[in-house]
């Protein structure tokens, strides 16, 4: 990588992109909670927002879905719960370890991404089942709590804990911004194009994608322990859920435009209020509505609305430009 | 030295039945090159109808088959056409089913939560008489022994539709090689949406029986089925129906020797061979090569 010239895009497009990205969620954060009187809400909104931007660097860039993508998440919130709960950690040093766990679990994985397609995707989704059967174990349970849950609630902080995980939602977004304009985001969305010719053009593009899936895992890990730590509390089943932790932030990324640096912001803020509006009228359908929608989504907008968004933005504003 | 002998027929009986629960997964895999990720929430599916069979009419399952597996297999070629042909004509068709059948694994667990509830169901074990039979000098139940019985069976029927008919054979054509079979005449579509028939069919017939002997049948189980029926054909050889055979039985011998002497971490090693084999024979013990890098 040449390290002089790390930002390739246009500097002043990326100072605007910035602007229009961090505006919109600083005010969301700020101004929501007291709009909706509802802290939570919000607080499972940021905790998405890294997830979908954590997802979007490994699967958006680099075109590799890890379907059992939670597990960092679950596991950064273990991490968290465990230190401090066991051994007594100060919270901040906690959630980084934890998130520090993931990354290195992450490495632990890294073979998984010599794989290709379907079969990266079904591995990482054994590995996700493997690492919660591990620490679900009723053997372990003096290690992880077990089946029984864990609790930290003495630090519970619910205030600060939110205020901490909004700075780090627009942090993480950010980070896509940035690293979609630099030479590694270039790379790795070339490997996703073509990584046949990325090799040949003398780009390893095994190291790239590990960056990616460490980059991505630290801070799903981050997020993890933001969200254990609001918790105080909790069974394996509420940070080991496939559903909410991998398939929906898959869902909002897919929605939003993976690869796109507003999609997944886009994703989210709408499909997660779709999602929360459902839970609270029609919470019967919920599976149903989202099962087709998935469906629907996949057959007829697979590269997300942000494209859609963007060819109507021409069209409108740019005729001259065309298709 | 009993216990043995008991996990090594036991672990028998399951493989046959593992066998049949993940053939069509594999059937689907091979010809389409598609992921169904839906397969075990059609086997819970299959499940229900046969216990209402059996609930209401007194059917038993191997009878209510008749009703089971037509039905399943017009459900099949029913989903086929809406879905697949526009799947794979996306960029990435492997990735995009994956995603799809994941929405449609959602829809089908929350429809079963609507018509069936939360609570587990199971077929009455009376239904087969005696209750018990001695195998190998094993007391096995016999529902176990017909489950295992039917798995064989459906086994060589799929043998024998691939390997005795004009349309197996188009079938195993588009398996090795989908565009020479296209430039031959066959009719891609027509063969695969009478696999992807099958494969729901032979889906929904495990599940027929899943109740009796794996575990009990409630919506959130299909997630179950369909990861331990991917990571079989994973050992076996992903796109090789009949490798899937190899797969069970391996899964079933590590399931059932570590559920005797482990119990506590039986359920982590169907997921531990699969990583291991994924890393070290990504193309499975019988399959070609699949790894690209």
């Amino acid at each position: 990588m040449n390290f002089r010239k790390v930002f390739l895009a246009d500097r002043r497009m990326l100072a605007r992109d910035a602007g229009i990205m961090v505006l919109p969620l600083a005010l969301l954060f700020l101004l929501g909670p007291m709009l909706f009187a509802n802290q939570g809400l919000f607080m499972e909104l940021a905790i998405y927002v890294m997830l979908a931007d954590a997802l979007n660097i490994v699967y958006g860039f680099t075109g590799y879905l890890p379907f059992g993508f939670g597990v960092f998440f679950a596991v950064g919130a273990y991490g968290t719960a465990i230190l401090v709960a066991f051994h007594g950690w100060p919270v901040a040093l906690a959630i980084l370890a934890g998130a520090l766990f993931s990354a290195l679990l992450s490495l632990l994985f890294t073979p998984l991404l010599r794989l290709s397609g379907a079969y990266f995707a079904i591995a990482s989704l054994a590995a996700f089942e493997a690492v919660y059967l591990i620490f679900s174990n009723s053997s372990l349970t003096s290690v992880t709590g077990g089946p029984y849950g864990i609790s930290f609630t003495s630090v519970y902080a619910p205030n600060l804990d939110y205020a901490v995980a909004a700075v780090l939602a627009v942090v993480s977004a950010l980070t896509v911004l940035a690293v979609s304009g630099s030479s590694f985001g270039i790379a790795l969305k070339a490997i996703r194009e073509d990584r046949f010719a990325v090799e040949l053009a003398g780009v390893n593009s095994l190291k790239y994608r590990t960056y990616a899936w460490l980059i991505s895992s630290f801070l799903s890990g981050v997020a993890g322990g933001l969200y254990g730590w609001y918790l105080g509390f909790f069974y394996p089943e509420a940070v080991f859920s496939l559903t909410d932790f991998s398939v929906l932030v898959i869902v909002f990324v897919l929605f939003g435009g993976r690869g796109t640096v507003f999609g997944p912001l886009i994703g989210v803020a709408v499909l997660f209020a779709v999602y929360e509006f459902l839970t609270l009228y029609f919470s019967n359908l919920v599976l149903i509505i989202f099962g087709v929608l998935l469906v629907l989504l996949i057959l007829f907008i697979p590269n997300g609305i942000m494209e859609q968004v963007t060819r109507l933005g021409r069209l409108l504003f740019r005729p001259e430009e065309g298709e | 030295m009993s216990l043995f002998v008991d996990a090594f027929v036991t672990s028998m009986l399951y493989a046959a039945f593992f066998s049949l629960a993940a053939l069509g997964l594999n059937l689907v895999f091979g010809v389409m090159r598609i992921v169904n990720l839906a397969h075990g929430e059609f086997l819970v599916m299959g499940s229900y109808l046969a216990i209402a069979l059996a609930i209401h009419y007194g059917f038993n399952p191997v009878l209510s088959l008749a009703v089971v597996v037509p039905l399943f297999f017009a459900i099949g070629l029913l989903l086929y056409y809406p879905l697949v042909p526009r799947l794979q004509r996306s960029d990435d068709p492997e990735m995009s089913s994956f995603i799809l059948f994941f929405g449609v694994s959602f829809a089908m667990e929350g429809l079963a939560v609507q018509f069936f509830g939360n609570n587990y169901q199971e077929m009455n074990y009376a239904l087969f008489r005696p209750l018990h039979l001695n195998l190998l000098n094993s007391t096995v139940p016999t529902a176990w022994v017909v489950t295992a019985a039917v798995s064989v069976a459906a086994i060589v029927a799929v043998y024998l539709y691939l390997y005795r008919t004009g349309l197996g054979l188009k079938t195993r054509a588009l398996m090795i090689n989908r565009d020479e079979a296209m430039a031959n005449g066959v009719n891609i579509n027509r063969v695969s949406a009478v696999a992807f028939g099958f494969s729901i069919a032979l889906a929904a017939a495990a599940g027929s029986f899943s109740s009796l002997i794996s575990y009990p049948t409630s919506p959130s189980i299909g997630d179950t089925f369909t990861l331990i029926s991917f990571a079989i054909i994973i050992i076996g050889a992903l796109g090789n129906p009949l490798a899937t055979v190899l797969g069970a039985v391996v899964f079933a011998y590590a399931y059932g020797y570590t559920d005797i002497y482990l119990p506590n971490w039986s359920s982590i090693v169907p997921f531990i061979i699969l990583i291991a084999v994924i890393l070290a024979r990504p193309q499975g013990l019988l399959g070609r090569k699949a790894r690209e890098f």
